[in-house]
């Protein structure tokens, strides 16, 4: 028995932010029902493909994002496609729903009238901006909500244009404060009996990280300059340049800038008062990235690693995908598991965040309209119904 | 439990945690209505109080540390709100008996120590459970209970490094490139906040409680996923290519009429692109196939690069906005705050602090569920100390007889220790090596 096993979702989402919620709700066991349009979630034509070869039932996107979901297609733009959604819905626990903010009520798919025959009904409408305000119809893509965050203005070097992070940062974290929030409310149904809506930003998401220096700006009107490789708080706390790659040196306590400034060759600088705290050496970090230097340039990623090591200062070699994959630390704990993958065949493919119980997880995304007939079924519509449905073009 | 209780309201956690990773866990589910009992150790303090480390003084209000720094931190104070602080020195007998009962006062148990660390204090998680069966564990340490880089000391920056991001982060001709705030920490203490809730389903559903084995590494994996099917698939790894995007063009980070301002633009499809080549006035032949556009990236982000410039970051935005397509300034923190979209969303809840006053804090939670009154902040993250009475008398119920003895002992305390324990001699050295108190940061 899994951990979510009884709750059923109705997953109505596209893309990444809402489908790696699904994903959440899926992979700890519960039943999560897929509704896809005719011509699939967009992600499906979203690469990576194995071999760059395009297939809407190969994308590595899509199929991270919903493994273990059940995938109905029905073209909810049409009157009785909507009312099919609506069926499910009324035996779902959870509905999960990105529509453009107002465009659910168009649809007959909102809170209201979803709730209305299933008060237990936890709702969560995911957006970009939120469902009300300035920005409520704008659109975005990762970069956008990392620019209007504030997650931008402090990454990159100081003279150049800012950096983004490109990965699907924003929106899997929007995806897990869905998945948070929504279990949450579903928490408090069992004893209330009552659902609720659940209006989720991933504009909030990525601003909820930068808390801190949220805080920091009120408590004192700071503002994070870009610094590239440097922090204002410590240096070294930085991947530098060596002779064959890159390492991260991290300078926690005074003994390790002592040691780390004895392996460059420079006991002068070991005890130097003026280096004593982190912001200190923030302030000299252009003395010590010289002093540095000589003894970068000479060494290996591996010696610079197992001479840090040997003297208990903090270091790692920053890792490729491909170097993660083989990870000793992360294959030892069963991190990676093998997906079985009709177009790309054996796959190792990333695990979960964080691992329940003994349940082994989900390792099948669906094909498009792989459960149509099986889901639409089950709530009572007949063979002859799906059937017409299917010939209208309204279900696949 | 009433419809107006907050979510989370029957749900009473101990919290062990320090710093980020583990607070932020446990600030959400506070948020959300827990109850969760923040446990420091009087001669160890969260080391977000800035007691064993130097905190920078943007931390602190107007810069300034005060006579009680480790009471005024903004890192704490952020952290920690809706929370009620005790502290017990658990490497005594009474303070780790107290805190035993604890546990079997709990739902659940939450701690971001480095694996091993719990098991030395005499509360790992098969003690736990025997004292508690029922009890939700969820430990967050670094890499995880066990592997080889288990004892590795783990700090965000080095977690960070071998996740993968970093590598692929930067601009085209530079380095990898770290996360300006170390995106380990608040990574994790989401999906911790994850982890406590699925597994408190699955306790309530079995009787039965379990213990969860979060590794930070794992938390920060799981944001680079589809890369690592790209490894996986096609045995490749990308390379640093800045703001561009390896399907889309354009896509980048753009120069705006003010010194230091820029603007985000991607274009996602053929008519997004027509709708932009119209306002830009871009109809080169060698734009018009996305091929051609990302083949031709360089001189496309210089041409928009040149438009640009010649206008306000917002102005930018809400020219594309207004054609649907994704324009976004870079804002920095101070620009996030003022933002009209921002303040029309309601999203900073003002808390006020015995050591330093009022100041809002980052809340989204009244938003979410649209009833900001109902989510308001129930009380401000705890001043060293203050919160003892009631968690010694309400939650330990001890009574006055006991509570003294415990301050006269120094199992507990009104103010940190940390000196103390430097100076006095007859206070008991820990009994683990030096290197403990690097463990205890993480």
């Amino acid at each position: 028995m899994a951990a979510l096993t009884g709750l059923r979702v109705l997953d109505l989402t596209r893309r990444v932010a809402g489908p790696y919620a699904g994903q959440l709700f899926a992979e700890y066991g519960a039943d999560v029902v897929k509704v896809e349009a005719l011509d699939g979630d967009p992600a499906r034509r979203q690469g990576p493909f194995p071999g760059d070869r395009p297939d809407p039932e190969a994308s590595a996107l899509f199929l991270y994002l919903n493994l273990g979901k059940r995938s109905v297609a029905v073209d909810v733009t049409d009157p009785d496609g909507a009312a099919l959604v609506r069926r499910i819905a009324a035996t779902a626990d959870v509905v999960l729903e990105d529509f453009r903010p107002g465009r659910a009520a168009d649809l007959g798919l909102d809170h209201e009238r979803l709730a209305a025959g299933n008060e237990r009904l936890v709702y969560c409408a995911l957006s970009n901006f939120g469902q009300d305000g300035p920005y409520r119809d704008h659109e975005a893509t990762e970069i956008t909500f990392q620019a209007m965050s504030g997650f931008m203005a402090g990454s990159g070097d100081p003279a150049r244009e800012p950096l983004w992070v490109p990965l699907y940062l924003a929106q899997q974290l929007a995806g897990a404060f869905a998945y948070i929030t929504t279990l949450a409310a579903e928490h408090a149904v069992r004893l209330t009996g009552t659902g609720t809506y659940i209006d989720l930003s991933v504009h909030e998401a990525m601003m909820e990280i930068q808390d801190l220096m949220i805080t920091a700006y009120f408590y004192s009107g700071s503002v994070r300059r870009r610094l590239g490789h440097r922090r204002d708080t410590n240096h070294p706390s930085s991947i530098l340049p060596c002779r064959d790659g890159h390492v991260a040196i991290l300078v926690v306590f005074p003994r390790d800038f002592a040691e780390l400034m004895r392996l460059a060759g420079r006991e002068d600088l070991a005890n130097d008062p003026r280096m004593r705290s982190g912001p200190d050496r923030a302030r000299h970090a252009d003395e010590i990235d010289a002093a540095l230097r000589p003894w970068l340039r000479e060494h290996t990623a591996d010696e610079i690693y197992r001479l840090c090591q040997e003297r208990r200062i903090p270091v790692s070699v920053p890792l490729t995908p491909e170097q993660v994959l083989v990870s000793p630390q992360l294959t030892t704990r069963g991190f990676f598991r093998t997906v079985d993958h009709p177009t790309a065949g054996k796959l190792t493919h990333p695990g979960p965040p964080f691992r329940i119980g003994d349940h082994t997880g989900v390792t099948r995304a669906p094909r498009l309209g792989a459960h149509t007939d099986e889901v639409l079924g089950g709530v009572g519509v007949d063979r002859a119904t799906r059937d017409d449905l299917r010939r209208r073009g309204v279900i696949a | 439990m009433t419809a107006r209780a907050l979510p989370l309201a029957d749900v009473r956690i101990l919290d062990l945690t320090q710093v980020w990773a583990g607070p932020k866990c446990t600030q959400i589910l506070a948020d959300l209505g827990a109850e969760v009992v923040k446990v420091e150790s009087p001669r160890r303090t969260d080391p977000a109080r800035g007691t064993t480390n130097l905190l920078g003084l943007e931390r602190y209000p107007d810069r300034d540390r005060g006579t009680r720094p480790h009471d005024r931190s903004g890192y704490f104070n952020a952290m920690n709100r809706n929370k009620l602080g005790g502290n017990l020195d658990l490497r005594t007998p009474e303070g780790l008996a107290q805190c035993r009962r604890l546990v079997q006062r709990a739902d659940v148990v939450v701690d971001n120590f480095s694996a091993g660390v719990m098991d030395r204090l005499g509360l790992g998680p098969d003690v736990l459970l025997e004292l508690n069966p029922r009890l939700v564990v969820v430990s967050m340490s670094g890499f995880g209970s066990y592997g080889p880089d288990s004892r590795f000391l783990a700090w965000a920056e080095t977690i960070e490094a071998v996740s993968g991001l970093p590598a692929v982060t930067g601009y085209e001709d530079g380095p990898p490139m770290f996360t300006f705030q170390a995106a380990s920490d608040p990574v994790a203490g989401i999906f911790g906040a994850a982890a406590v809730l699925t597994a408190l389903r699955q306790a309530r559903s079995t009787g039965a409680g379990l213990f969860v084995d979060l590794a930070q590494l794992e938390a920060l994996v799981s944001l680079t996923g589809p890369g690592l099917l790209d490894a996986a698939m096609n045995h490749r790894s990308p390379e640093r290519i800045g703001n561009a995007h390896p399907d889309l063009a354009p896509h980048g980070c753009y120069p705006a009429r003010d010194p230091d301002t820029w603007v985000t633009i991607a274009v996602r499809d053929d008519a997004e692109w027509a709708r932009f080549a119209d306002l830009v006035g871009l109809h080169h032949d060698e734009f018009a196939t996305l091929d051609g556009r990302r083949r031709h990236r360089h001189r496309l982000d210089d041409l928009i690069g040149a438009w640009t410039t010649e206008r306000t970051a917002a102005d930018v935005q809400a020219t594309l906005q207004a054609a649907g397509i994704p324009a976004g300034a870079v804002l920095n923190v101070g620009d996030v705050v003022a933002d009209p979209h921002v303040r029309a969303r309601e999203l900073f809840q003002p808390i006020g602090h015995s050591e330093v006053g009022e100041y809002p804090y980052y809340y989204p939670v009244g938003a979410r569920f649209r009833d900001r009154r109902r989510f308001r902040a129930a009380k401000p993250a705890p001043a060293f100390g203050e919160d003892n009475a009631a968690f010694l008398g309400d939650v330990l119920g001890l009574d006055a007889e006991q509570i003294d003895a415990m301050y006269r002992a120094g199992v507990t305390s009104a103010e940190p220790l940390e000196a103390v324990l430097v100076e006095a001699a007859s206070v008991e050295p820990p009994s683990t090596s030096s290197a403990d108190s690097r463990e205890i940061l993480r």
